[in-house]
């Protein structure tokens, strides 16, 4: 069944990417096999038309969804179109389904789990344990695909913590902790990126660490944080 | 409250046109992991400043989507110049040297230390300035460190241009999607721009032996002594025969392990930077098995 949208002209949003302007009138299935068997131009264009064809209904009905900012449906939209990007180049287009459109009904669906991950997060504290332990996970350089699955937010909120807890620190320390944490570097690498041998980073890693712990303590019981004094000797 | 649910025409045609650059790239092109792990870092600083996204973009002047597109880690490599980056740091008040450090760029971390070592002593020779002196001024005030010299930038992101792309295997789809016109001509212009940086590196090779000074070989001459050796190399070396020669200095210096100092700043740095220049060499290649080739003009 082809779309509703087909015998539309769709003037808006405006086709930034589209040079072959016949993509707009085609059908929605042969758009799909254009993506997913064309390469390079081609599959971008078939892609961007696809993307004319619902992006302002998505958009709509996220942002009225989404009883927040701008920014989080923005951030929800932009979600469901890099997922559309991946998943739709193994989505099986079946004519005889109920669905008018079966790729517009898919696209909803996408948005309508994201919008409910959204709210699901909003109203659910991830638990400082866990982002403690997430923390120190990934500090060794152990597995954190675990503590993902249990708490998809608790990635941002470690890394917001480690950031705000490294700001009074100088940018050498800061530089270390940064590259243990964020670029999971040894610490043989790091010496060779800050020119220091091995054992000096380590050590020096190691005491971060410790007053790291100490500063996590005083948040979870909820003690005014002093990390000016706890930075100050180093 | 009537709620304005009007769509924002310019985010949904950016990434319209983001979401088409991805699509064409699309299955080659896994996003690597320090690109996600740099992303993750500027969103915690964004978050930290409490700026939004489409606040941050007006910052640097880029489009929301552009802003959007690196937290999610879809920038590459040659996306994110050196350019770029001096402005993500100012607005997000970060150490560009830090940001440079994350995304596995210690060369230029020490490129910039020299160059402003170099800057610090206000040389005369300013003969390789580049193209754009009045937009480099205004740069420099707003403390953008690496903007004055505008081909240190079109080199650095032309090469790392090339080597995403020849790493993606994605030369012909990129081609056509920028340069529809004309995309069989990007391998040429690649190899023309290979051919030219080769040529490039072997004049500066050759120049440093016939004497052309480069401002930074002229800065490394400055401290010659009379009898036409560097005096640093005197104080540590005087009795060691194979020193005495600058010819064979490099002998010397290339059986050594050790690296270049840390902390590069002052002529003496720089002569003693030219004196391990086999050490330096060693150091990029260590650099590039870690993360990836680094392109530092010394």
């Amino acid at each position: 069944m082809p779309s509703n949208d087909l015998n539309q002209v769709i003037p808006w949003p405006p086709v930034a990417t589209l040079h072959n302007g016949e993509w707009l009138h085609s059908d929605t299935a042969a758009l799909l096999v254009a993506f997913q068997q064309r390469t390079g131009l081609e599959k971008a264009e078939a892609f961007s038309a696809l993307y004319n064809r619902y992006c302002r209904a998505i958009w709509e009905y996220i942002y009225r969804q989404v009883d927040s900012t701008e920014a989080e449906a923005k951030d929800i939209f932009g979600q469901v179109w890099l997922l559309a990007l991946e998943e739709l180049e193994s989505f099986h287009y079946r004519p005889d389904s109920l669905a008018d459109d079966p790729v517009r009904s898919w696209l909803f669906r996408c948005a309508a789990n994201r919008i409910k991950q959204f709210h699901r997060e909003k109203h659910t504290e991830t638990p400082l344990e866990l982002v403690e332990g997430f923390l120190w996970a990934r500090l060794s350089g152990e597995d954190t695909s675990l503590y993902e699955l249990f708490a998809p937010a608790v990635k941002h909120k470690a890394s917001d913590l480690l950031y705000a807890a490294t700001q009074n620190l100088s940018p050498e320390q800061k530089v270390i902790l940064r590259l243990r944490y964020n670029s999971n570097l040894s610490f043989a690498e790091i010496g060779v990126y800050l020119d220091k041998s091995e054992g000096s980073v380590k050590v020096q890693h190691h005491r971060l660490l410790k007053k790291l712990r100490i500063l996590l303590e005083q948040t979870e019981q909820g003690q005014p944080q002093i990390v000016d004094d706890l930075w100050s000797d180093e | 409250m009537q709620k304005n649910h009007q769509p924002d025409k310019q985010f949904l045609e950016e990434m319209g046109v983001l979401l088409a650059a991805r699509a064409s790239q699309q299955g080659r092109m896994a996003p690597p992991l320090t690109i996600s792990h740099f992303a993750e870092y500027i969103a915690s600083a964004r978050r930290h400043q409490k700026l939004t996204q489409a606040v941050l973009a007006q910052k640097m002047g880029i489009s929301e989507a552009k802003i959007y597109a690196l937290e999610q880690g879809l920038l590459s490599f040659a996306d994110l110049d050196v350019r770029f980056l001096s402005k993500l740091a100012i607005a997000l008040d970060e150490e560009l040297a830090t940001l440079l450090l994350l995304l596995g760029r210690p060369a230029l971390v020490q490129a910039l230390q020299i160059q402003e070592a170099h800057n610090r002593h206000d040389y005369t020779h300013h003969s390789s300035q580049g193209p754009a002196l009045g937009q480099a001024t205004a740069s420099k005030q707003r403390g953008n460190r690496f903007a004055f010299n505008p081909w240190v930038n079109v080199l650095y992101k032309g090469c790392l241009d090339l080597i995403d792309s020849l790493q993606q295997g994605r030369l012909s789809s990129y081609s056509r999607v920028n340069f529809k016109a004309s995309y069989r001509l990007y391998p040429v212009v690649a190899a023309v721009l290979c051919l030219f940086l080769v040529g490039l590196g072997t004049y500066n090779h050759i120049a440093g032996d016939l004497g052309a000074q480069s401002p930074i070989q002229s800065d490394a001459m400055m401290s010659v002594r009379p009898d036409g050796l560097p005096a640093k190399q005197l104080q540590r070396g005087i009795d060691d025969p194979a020193a005495q020669s600058p010819q064979r200095l490099y002998l010397v210096v290339e059986a050594r392990t050790q690296p270049v100092t840390a902390s590069i700043a002052g002529p003496e740095s720089i002569i003693a930077l030219r004196e391990y220049e086999g050490a330096v060499e060693r150091q990029q290649c260590v650099m590039s098995t870690v993360r990836r080739p680094a392109i530092c003009r010394v």
